[in-house]
């Protein structure tokens, strides 16, 4: 079968930055300027090639446009059964928009690093690690190119696996200190639970229905293929909330969004391409990818609940951050919830829409906080910073319409996207069903503390007065290399874009171009019963537009006016403010909700930790009781006692010594599950495959 | 009974006696030497299963080259006509019953599936060299130059590892 | 085939070169000795040996299965046959990184006793 050029095109945007990897990885040192440019040329080759995708995209215009092709990687059928693994491409609106975006922010995030990772005098930082800094981040992109172009879940999860391990390998970059370490380990660990539930989901996929592709998974829902049962459960529900946490490890939804903010010890291009334009939104878009999965076994109430939440409480805690990147770093849990619930109330292009246009934006916010603290010599915390709009003209103009558009204020792209959020979101919560009326609530408050941490942050960062004068009296405005993305990104956070007549009329056809595009395509495969649910959501947002529009604005202006008052003019004394919500809150958000310490103290301490002392127990023992006996036996359990009791006491005086501490996190979760001995780990390992065997065939094999 | 009955009989006795000592014998000389008459077991049953390239290859791999290599290692590192294990029994115990757990499985799982239809095996002169030379440069070409591709770095990097000084300066 | 096989194993000696159950029981055995010698040696050495006995056990079975189940043996590539020498090449690649490890291990342990080297402790 003849393969299309496009679909060729596809795949070298994937090779191209995998290349680079290899060649940096290769001689990297070698070359002049350690290679950084080959990075950033793989990239923007990539970006070109994306714009042609997105070119023939935009010139065909259908929102039905689906080219794919996909080879079979193994083939094991037998004369009787057929048994294929196919892995490919498929390019339709959603992954050609996706991949422009993808290359447009990886590339400026690439040239920003070209400044970002050297010193004042342009010398990199430490040493040889400059490649690999490259190197790293060329696999990363490839890896989410990858995962946007895949036609499969399968090979989607192997990219999505490498895009763990190059996060860890990125968080971790400032190897030297101990935080980074941690919180690399930590983002890996978090996410792998998500991962865990991902496989899971897969594996009961493919046994359900014998393939990966996103092709057959959309004609088997109509063909009924997910009507029966897993574990007692509809099987479209237990794929679908199985799939759904891994997006929830990946994209930091509550209950797993404990790794995100630790995450920002990583240099601050890392923060820009993982928590804004690559790692975070692939999990929404694997949910987007899945949604009719989701749709058909009812699990968008549960993903509705997770948006709310995460939106919500995560704006809470970013309010009272003053370290920089923290606040942007919970800004982006709390847009990326509200993905999460516009896609769990059903609005899936909303949702799309604003993938797109936080990627953009928030990219932007990062590296005008990362021009910042480089101009201020990495000092992070904006109690120290202040009047920078005289030092740092260009980053304030950038970060100011990145601000616009994040806060919702009509104009910008923010605005769009989330005001159509908002629209669905009220219209499910409001007009339609009102039991759900705390989805909308959750969601508008959101939205204001959103306006309001914002603004803050710029309040507090680019006016007032130098709180620093050391600092402030040595900075200046970034080399072009970093203020040029900067710009970019911010001529890109501009409504026009998007939905505006500008781009309408340059590709020549309607104003709402994305919209349109972008409508169908998971969505054309429903029919009968299934589409229902969206009919009514469509009709009752109908009604919510015009409601949920000025109820938006409302809220953006108070947030803005808030801040306005309390950090720029002072009216309002922000101790005043703060002495007015009792004490417990306060301690609540200060602790982040104690999730950590739950982790530690319950999760590990209480549940891990004693199952693995069970087995200690059993095997001292009841073991040594069978080999050893006499004098030996009585000597043994004296010694071992002995040691359990150290164990034990060394144990909790280091679990308790560090107390909340995140990277005891770490430490313990390793420590309650393993001694050491790899030949215990097998044992159980052999045990858990025996049990799990058993567990499954119980009929048969009794 | 035929003759290749009784060969194949035979491999399968020297197959797991060897197996038994390469599990069981407390020195660790004699367990190596056991494990090479488990893998010419091998050899010999890929023999009679008409898989005569593969019977090479095992010769010549596995008892010409990694027992080789594993004969070195142990002389290389452990002092075995000192050393013996045999004081630390106790450790067989816990893997013994769940590895014997397994076996019961493993044989519950083999006697109740339905296996289908079998076939003769064809003990035909040419062997199967030459549908494997055919496999091997059609549709299995990219992952024999892919195997290779793992063996040279696999290689390359055991060198690295296995050099003390290398990547750091000599004083 | 039924658990006869053991029961009465003479009566099946006639057919034990053509019997599947009987190669499947065999590797599996040798799976079970290696998997005796990987969980229970002191020496990494002797786990080492028992991981080249489990592969063993899985490249004779993807050979037995191509060779006698009908469906397989019709087809041209002798799949199971390539999974096998597969197999074969990686175990070497195995084995050289592996025992190049041990040797690292011993020369800066002192050691290649397992339990002793247990860096993965948290």
């Amino acid at each position: 079968m003849e393969v299309p050029n496009i679909i060729w095109m596809a795949a070298w945007i994937v090779l191209l930055p995998i290349l680079s990897y290899f060649i940096l990885c290769a001689v990297g040192n070698r070359l002049p300027r350690q290679g950084d440019w080959l990075s950033t040329g793989a990239i923007v080759g990539s970006f070109l090639l994306a714009c042609g995708i997105f070119g023939e995209m935009i010139s065909i215009n259908d929102p039905n446009w689906l080219i794919q092709h996909s080879w079979t990687w193994l083939d094991l059928s037998s004369a009787t059964q057929e048994w294929k693994l196919k892995v490919g491409i498929r390019l339709d609106n959603i992954s050609a928009i996706m991949l422009l975006m993808v290359t447009l922010c990886a590339s400026l995030i690439h040239l920003f690093s070209t400044g970002y990772m050297r010193d004042h005098h342009g010398k990199p930082e430490d040493g040889y690690r400059y490649t690999s800094f490259f190197s790293y981040l060329s696999l990363f992109t490839a890896s989410m190119l990858g995962l946007v172009v895949s036609d499969n879940l399968f090979s989607l999860f192997v990219f999505w696996e490498l895009m763990g391990l190059c996060s860890y390998l990125l968080i971790g970059f400032y190897r030297h200190k101990i935080s980074a370490a941690n919180a690399s380990l930590k983002a890996f660990m978090t996410t792998r639970v998500g991962d865990t539930g991902l496989f899971i989901g897969l594996l009961a996929l493919f046994g359900i229905l014998g393939s990966f592709r996103f092709e057959d998974i959309y004609a088997g829902i109509n063909a009924g293929a997910f009507d029966g049962q897993v574990f007692g459960m509809p099987a479209a529900f237990f794929i679908g909330l199985m799939i759904f946490i891994g997006t929830v490890g990946k994209s930091a939804q509550f209950p797993l969004q404990i790794w995100l903010p630790d995450a920002m010890e990583g240099p601050t291009p890392v923060s820009a391409l993982i928590h804004a334009a690559t790692m975070v939104s692939a999990g929404i878009y694997l949910v987007i990818r899945i949604f009719p999965i989701l749709e058909f076994g009812h699990v968008l109430t549960i993903v509705a609940y997770v948006g709310a939440i995460t939106a919500f409480f995560a704006a809470v805690l970013a309010v009272k951050q003053t370290d920089i990147k923290k606040v942007l770093a919970y800004s982006t849990l709390s847009q990326l919830g509200f993905m999460v619930l516009a896609l769990g109330v059903g609005a899936h292009t909303p949702a799309f829409f604003h993938l797109i246009t936080h990627a953009v934006f928030k990219a932007c916010l990062f590296m005008s906080s990362g021009a910042v603290i480089y101009a201020m010599h990495h000092e992070q915390d904006m109690r120290h910073m202040g009047g920078l709009k005289k030092k740092l003209p260009i980053t304030h103009a950038a970060m100011l319409i990145a601000t616009l558009a994040i806060a919702g204020v009509p104009g910008f792209s923010g605005f769009a996207s989330k005001d159509m959020i908002l629209a669905n979101v009220l219209g499910f919560g409001f007009y339609g069903d009102t039991g759900h009326i705390l989805l909308p609530i959750l969601a508008f408050s959101a939205a204001a503390l959103t306006a309001f941490y914002m603004f803050r942050l710029i309040f507090m960062t680019f006016y007032g007065e130098p709180h620093d004068h050391h600092h402030y009296d040595e900075a200046h405005e970034v080399s072009w290399n970093m203020w040029l993305p900067l710009v970019i990104l911010a001529l890109f956070s501009f409504a026009a874009w998007y939905t505006g007549s500008v781009t309408g009329g340059l590709f020549g056809h309607g104003t709402d171009w994305f919209v349109n595009l972008t409508q169908a395509p998971a969505l054309q495969y429903r029919q009968g019963a299934m589409s229902d649910h969206l009919k009514e959501l469509a009709e009752n947002v109908h009604h919510a537009h015009y409601p949920a529009m000025f109820l938006s604005l409302f809220v953006a202006s108070c947030g803005i006016l808030l801040a306005f008052l309390t950090y720029k003019t002072k009216t309002f004394s922000k101790e005043a403010m703060a002495a007015r919500w009792p004490n417990f809150v306060h301690k609540l958000i200060d602790n982040l909700y104690y999730f950590d310490a739950f982790y530690i103290k319950v999760a590990i301490k209480k549940a891990f930790l004693p199952i693995s002392k069970i087995f200690a127990v059993f095997d001292d023992k009841v073991i040594d009781r069978v080999a050893v006996d006499g004098w030996k036996d009585v000597a043994m359990v004296a010694k071992t006692s002995a040691g359990f009791v150290d164990d034990q006491i060394v144990d909790r005086a280091f679990v308790d010594g560090l107390g909340g501490a995140t990277p005891v996190l770490v430490g313990a979760s390793l420590r309650a599950l393993q001694n050491g001995k790899v030949q215990r780990y097998m044992v159980f390992a052999v045990v858990a495959l025996m049990a799990l065997y058993l567990f499954l065939n119980l009929k048969e094999v009794l | 009974m035929s003759g290749l009955d009784l060969f194949v009989l035979a491999m399968f006795a020297l197959g797991i006696a060897g197996a038994f000592f390469t599990a069981f014998h407390p020195n660790i000389l004699y367990a190596s030497i056991s494990l090479i008459a488990t893998l010419g077991a091998v050899a010999g049953l890929y023999a009679g299963l008409g898989a005569d390239f593969l019977a090479a290859t095992q010769l010549i791999i596995y008892v010409g080259g990694i027992l080789i290599v594993i004969l070195f290692a142990v002389m290389m590192s452990e002092n075995i006509y000192k050393k013996r294990f045999a004081a630390e029994a106790k450790k067989y115990i816990l893997p013994s019953i769940v590895s014997i757990g397994l076996l019961a499985l493993l044989f519950k799982l083999l006697f109740s599936a339905d296996w289908g239809e079998l076939s003769e095996i064809s003990q035909s002169q040419d062997g199967v060299t030459l549908q494997m030379g055919q496999a091997l440069s059609r549709p299995y070409a990219l992952p024999f130059q892919y195997v290779a591709i793992v063996l040279l770095f696999g290689l390359i990097g055991a060198v690295v590892i296995a050099r003390p000084h290398i990547g750091k300066k000599r004083k | 085939m039924s658990l006869d096989f053991l029961l009465h194993p003479t009566s099946y000696l006639g057919g034990v070169s053509g019997n599947l159950s009987a190669y499947l029981c065999f590797s599996a055995i040798l799976f079970v000795f290696g998997l005796i010698a990987a969980l229970s040696r002191r020496s990494t050495i002797g786990i080492f040996m028992g991981i080249e006995l489990i592969l063993n056990a899985a490249a004779l079975n993807f050979v037995v299965f191509q060779v006698m189940k009908k469906d397989l043996a019709a087809q041209n590539w002798l799949h199971g046959h390539m999974f096998s020498l597969f197999i074969i090449i990686l175990a070497a690649i195995e084995a050289a990184v592996a025992l190049a490890i041990i040797l690292r291990a011993f020369g800066s342990k002192g050691t290649i006793n397992s339990d002793r080297i247990s860096e993965l402790k948290g």
